[in-house]
């Protein structure tokens, strides 16, 4: 699975340049965000605006960094769309996360 | 080592065993090729042959292809002897399987160094005999415990095969389902069951993953669901009530309390999406709590539409502390809900293409007025013609339910 991580400003972000996060690439996805979780993090961006397809091993491993940063850190998901943004809302999971259209609009906090 | 002379001439014999003696090895001889046969077949510590290629019966040459088409369970080193070093009859010997030459007169010096080589070969060739013997047993080990998972995963998907409800009419209601589960076992179960003499539950649930871990949970909570009323899941048991209607959970409350008691680990997240519901057979009313799964599909005969009753909710056991909604419904008479699972809508075709909602859909819609066992026989025959196999990547299910008749129990 492809996955970059970069430091913006304050925040962390975590590109998933991948079209599918499944459970196949699951794995991958936990170990690279442990790795970028090791130090503290204010502000955590997940950027997804290339995925196309979340399934339920998918979703299940945002909720798994949602619970691992146990609301001490910020979250935000930035590029949820299509079929993605269906999910969420389907799973209410839209009220669960903090959602951005862009990573500027996550890193502006809007 | 141990090596085979084989000469017809006596002399040539003896003069070549006591040189190979001199360099310490073990010699044993024979006059011919049907000699030399015999006493490989009947030793196994002779892997070393040296012979002569003209000889009477079976010479040299009729030897070398004899032990090369001959099983023996050790590699045999072949040296032929010649008169002459010319290319035709080298390629004569080697075409026969001869691993080296020596011209007669044989030089003493050269003699040794291809014996030597000889012996490095053998070496080599029992190393790599000895690692495919132990990879062989590594293979049959993996083979044995591939069979037992499989025959374990076999019997796991016969008794989860086994909790499946048969298609029933409980109270005037008719339930119909399709199942095609993903591998060996699934994350998908569905039920329904009476609860009282005026109340039927049904629920369909899809455990996020694949696997054993999702198919254990599956099991678990079809047990506890169909034994929740002992375990005061569906129906409270509160002192000095006596109507049964007055102590039914809604079903928002039953959806809570599975979500408080299978809090899903941080890390492995094995969390699922439910519908949960509850229906008055005499009224036709019916409550139900959608818990991140597909919404149910409710077709309307009167108005000859098709509604999707809720929008969403929380699955379950993902965070703790949800809140579920209660949607409410009445069924007519003649009218349909239809639970599904992800895994219909999201089943692949060879091009990659989803079998999507829409489709689904449409075939809800066109057997509206078939009987309801015709509806998924028609789905289930929709997805395999789709799929083109029935190596599904993720489990189907759906569960049809149709209101016959007005009841009175």
């Amino acid at each position: 699975m492809h996955i970059e991580t970069r430091q913006e400003n304050n925040a962390l972000v975590v590109q998933i340049l991948e079209k599918r996060l499944t459970a196949s690439g699951v794995p991958d996805f936990k170990q690279a965000l442990r790795a970028a979780l090791k130090d503290p993090v204010p502000l955590l961006i997940i950027d997804m605006s290339a995925v196309e397809f979340v399934d339920s091993s998918g979703l299940g491993a945002l909720v798994s960094v949602l619970r691992m940063l146990g609301g001490q850190n910020d979250l935000r998901l930035a590029g949820v769309k299509g079929a993605v943004r269906e999910l969420f809302k389907l799973t209410r999971m839209d009220r669960a996360f903090k959602l951005f259209d862009s990573v500027t609009d996550a890193l502006a906090g809007s | 080592m141990h090596i085979l002379v084989v000469d017809d001439d006596p002399v040539s014999l003896m003069i070549m065993a006591s040189r190979l003696e001199q360099f310490g090895h073990e010699v044993a001889i024979a006059s011919d090729g049907f000699e030399a046969l015999q006493i490989l077949e009947q030793s196994a510590v002779v892997s070393f042959v040296i012979s002569d290629w003209m000889m009477p019966g079976m010479d040299g040459l009729e030897l070398c292809r004899k032990i090369r088409t001959t099983p023996f369970r050790r590699y045999i080193y072949f040296i032929l002897l010649t008169i002459r070093e010319d290319k035709a009859s080298l390629v004569e010997g080697m075409d026969a399987g001869a691993d080296d030459f020596l011209v007669k007169p044989v030089d003493q010096e050269e003699l040794r160094v291809r014996i030597r080589a000889g012996e490095r070969i053998l070496r080599l060739e029992r190393q790599l005999d000895e690692h495919n013997q132990h990879l062989e047993q590594l293979n049959r080990h993996l083979q044995q415990a591939y069979d037992t998972i499989r025959n374990d995963l076999e019997a796991a998907a016969r008794l989860q095969r086994a909790l499946l409800p048969a298609p029933a009419t409980l109270q005037g209601f008719r339930f119909e389902w399709l199942f095609l589960p993903s591998r060996f076992i699934a994350g998908d179960m569905f039920g329904y069951f009476r609860l009282t003499d005026q109340h039927v539950s049904f629920y369909q649930l899809d455990v996020a993953g694949h696997g054993i871990p999702s198919a254990l949970l599956s099991f678990t909570l079809s047990k506890m669901l169909f034994q929740g009323e002992e375990q005061g899941l569906l129906r409270s048991r509160l002192p000095g009530e006596e109507k049964h209607c007055q102590i039914i959970l809604q079903p928002a409350q039953v959806v809570s309390e599975l979500n408080r008691r299978f809090e899903a680990d941080a890390d492995s997240m094995v969390y699922f999406t439910m519908v949960y519901g509850l229906i008055d057979t005499r009224l036709g009313q019916v409550m139900f709590t959608q818990a991140g799964h597909p919404a149910p599909i409710w077709v309307r005969r009167d108005l000859q539409q098709i509604v999707r009753p809720s929008s969403g909710g929380f699955p379950v056991a993902m965070l703790p502390d949800m809140t579920y909604e209660t949607v409410h419904l009445t069924l007519a008479v003649g009218d349909r809900l239809i639970l599904y699972s992800d895994g219909i809508t999201e089943c692949e075709n060879a091009a990659g293409q989803v079998f999507s909602e829409q489709r689904l859909l449409n075939l809800v819609e066109s057997y509206a007025h078939q009987p309801l066992h015709g509806l998924t026989e028609a789905v289930g025959q929709a997805l395999r013609h789709w799929k083109g196999d029935e190596q599904f990547q993720d489990d189907i299910s759906l569960l049809a339910i149709e209101r016959l008749s007005s009841w009175c129990g």
